[in-house]
């Protein structure tokens, strides 16, 4: 296989500039989140507001946690956010692996050539998978800046922050295999990214209102829902919950595994 | 044209979608060194055949192989071998042309760059050009680069000269003719007859997903009929030629008579020569009309 990583190479090439302003974007979060903390903190009376019935339907049960803590303020400002910010780009990258090449015509060149059809779906998720990795790298340095910029943070582990990130990146590949596969079993591109949205955003807040709940179905419905598996909130203090990081990995390659699958049978559309 | 060698063998080739029939029992074999000219209107099942061949879609009975390889089973190996120009050829607009020959060219394990400059020349093609920057004609050259590039064995072109203007039509032929001299083996889709009468050495015509008719583009062209206006002084009885044997469509104009014979032209020149012939035309039918014909037999029922 002289041949080798070349729609790897062409696909980051590609996304070149779709993953700076996405490292630009995030990493302004970052800092931004960060850098607002001390004056959050002043107010003692949001440690109330967390407890009101409202804000756990929107974030979750914190339980222990304080949100005044910058573990905890960051826990909930960036670590639960981002996830959901970068499903657009997840849910984008995953429709586009066969689904752009397809609509463009282009596939019929690239499977003219000796590479196999599952070439394309491997070398342009791994694809993904750097960018994904230099956009959190970038959010980690921003985020360690506006630690070092700001005294009343000067508690946080930065090797935390890190960790952190790296626990980020399961449930956003997750994201993107789902898209992707969806994208290969669906004729209609548009359709398979609606669904994929849907599923995103009812994961999250099947997970959030099923906090509330003592039983029933929405603690079973929880069970479905990624998120309770990503559950970012005390990241920066515990790190990665290995049980819960390699469920949710392994969720993404089995969704990876079904778009191989779903490809490698299905008729290629003109 | 060497019929000792089958390069792609096609057997009971069938595809449907759903209820439509795209294309219905296929069997064909094309040799080594000929250009195989496939005929049909838009829609008879053309591009389904060659996407087969391609293994972008799959058979929903029959197979087929390529210089002796599965077109499924075996499809990586064996696209080392195939040149294909798409008929909806999709490029990505973002490159220039050289950045997408040397894309597909690393994928197909490198590229012969002085090959390339040497066909963008003789094509008249600009390839520091980028794809969006690009007329249909222009893509469609780029299109044909990526299909030679490799010098493959068999070169599988569906529709390739569609947009192109006249003189790269006639460097397109010159290539062809190039190709098939080597030896290699040339599967293209046309729905121009003069350009399959030009330069295939045999045809396919296909309609509504079934093959009509396969010829060779010589004997296609005798076996049917031609047409001959006769043009005598004094004028000539029509009703005498109507009632020859293979004579139809007589038709009277000032001194001409034209008529279509079919088979032997004996009878008619013997009745000709009762006349003072002043001119004798004679046409050979255009494909178009032995293309009617077939269509007409289809409609029968009949396969030719």
């Amino acid at each position: 296989m002289n041949n080798a990583g070349a729609i790897f190479r062409r696909t980051l090439y590609d996304h070149r500039r779709s993953i700076l302003w996405w490292s630009i974007g995030i990493g302004v979060l970052a800092f931004y989140v960060t850098i607002v903390f001390p004056m959050i903190a002043q107010f003692e009376q949001f440690n109330e507001l967390l407890e009101s019935p409202v804000f756990s339907a929107l974030f979750g049960d914190l339980g222990e946690l304080d949100y005044t803590s910058p573990e905890g303020f960051l826990g909930i400002e960036f670590f639960t956010w981002a996830p959901l910010v970068l499903a657009v780009f997840a849910v984008i990258f995953g429709l586009g692996i066969v689904g752009a090449e397809e609509d463009r015509g282009t596939l019929d060149l690239l499977l003219s050539t000796p590479i196999p059809r599952w070439r394309i779906i491997v070398e342009k998720s791994v694809a993904f998978l750097v960018a994904l990795v230099i956009i959190l790298a970038v959010s980690g340095l921003a985020m360690v800046a506006a630690v070092l910029m700001t005294p009343e943070l000067a508690g946080i582990d930065l090797g935390m922050i890190a960790v952190a990130m790296v626990n980020v990146i399961p449930t956003v590949l997750l994201m993107m295999t789902l898209a992707l596969w969806l994208s290969t079993v669906l004729r209609s591109r548009g359709q398979a990214g609606g669904i994929a949205a849907g599923i995103i955003v009812a994961s999250y807040f099947i997970n959030s209102f099923a906090d509330m709940a003592e039983s029933g179905l929405l603690k079973t419905l929880q069970n479905f829902s990624f998120y309770k598996y990503y559950a970012p909130f005390r990241v920066l203090l515990d790190g990665v919950q290995w049980g819960n990081f390699l469920l949710l990995l392994a969720i993404g390659l089995a969704f990876l595994g079904l778009a191989l699958y779903f490809f490698q049978r299905r008729d290629l559309a003109v | 044209m060497n019929t000792d060698k089958v390069v792609i063998h096609i057997d009971g080739l069938t595809k449907h979608y759903g209820n439509v029939q795209a294309l219905n029992d296929l069997s064909l074999d094309v040799y080594q060194g000929e250009i195989f000219g496939y005929l049909g209107p838009n829609g008879a099942g053309k591009t389904t055949t060659i996407r087969l061949l391609l293994d972008l879609i799959r058979p929903t009975a029959g197979h087929a192989t390529i210089l002796g390889m599965d077109v499924q089973r075996d499809s990586v190996a064996l696209h080392r071998h195939i040149g294909n120009l798409p008929g909806e050829l999709g490029l990505w607009e973002q490159m220039t042309g050289w950045e997408l020959v040397r894309y597909l060219g690393e994928l197909r394990g490198g590229i012969d760059e002085k090959y390339v400059s040497e066909l963008a020349e003789r094509l008249d093609m600009d390839m520091n050009r980028r794809v969006r920057d690009c007329s249909s004609g222009m893509k469609r050259k780029i299109g044909l680069i990526q299909a030679l590039m490799h010098k493959p064995q068999v070169l599988i072109l569906d529709e390739p000269t569609n947009g192109l203007d006249p003189l790269v039509q006639q460097t397109f032929y010159q290539l062809m003719r190039e190709v098939t001299a080597e030896g290699r083996t040339v599967f293209l889709s046309s729905h121009n007859l003069r350009e399959v009468e030009m330069i295939c050495d045999r045809v396919g015509i296909l309609n509504k997903g079934r093959l009509q008719a396969v010829e060779r583009i010589s004997a296609l062209k005798q076996v049917r009929f031609r047409w001959m206006t006769l043009k005598v002084a004094n004028g000539a009885d029509p009703s005498a030629f109507e009632r020859l044997e293979g004579v139809s469509d007589v038709s009277r104009e000032n001194d001409s008579i034209r008529f279509r014979v079919t088979g032997e032209l004996d009878p008619v020149i013997k009745l000709a020569a009762q006349y003072h012939v002043i001119d004798l035309t004679y046409e050979e039918p255009s494909l178009e009309e032995i293309f009617l014909e077939y269509y007409g037999e289809g409609k029968k029922g009949g396969q030719a």
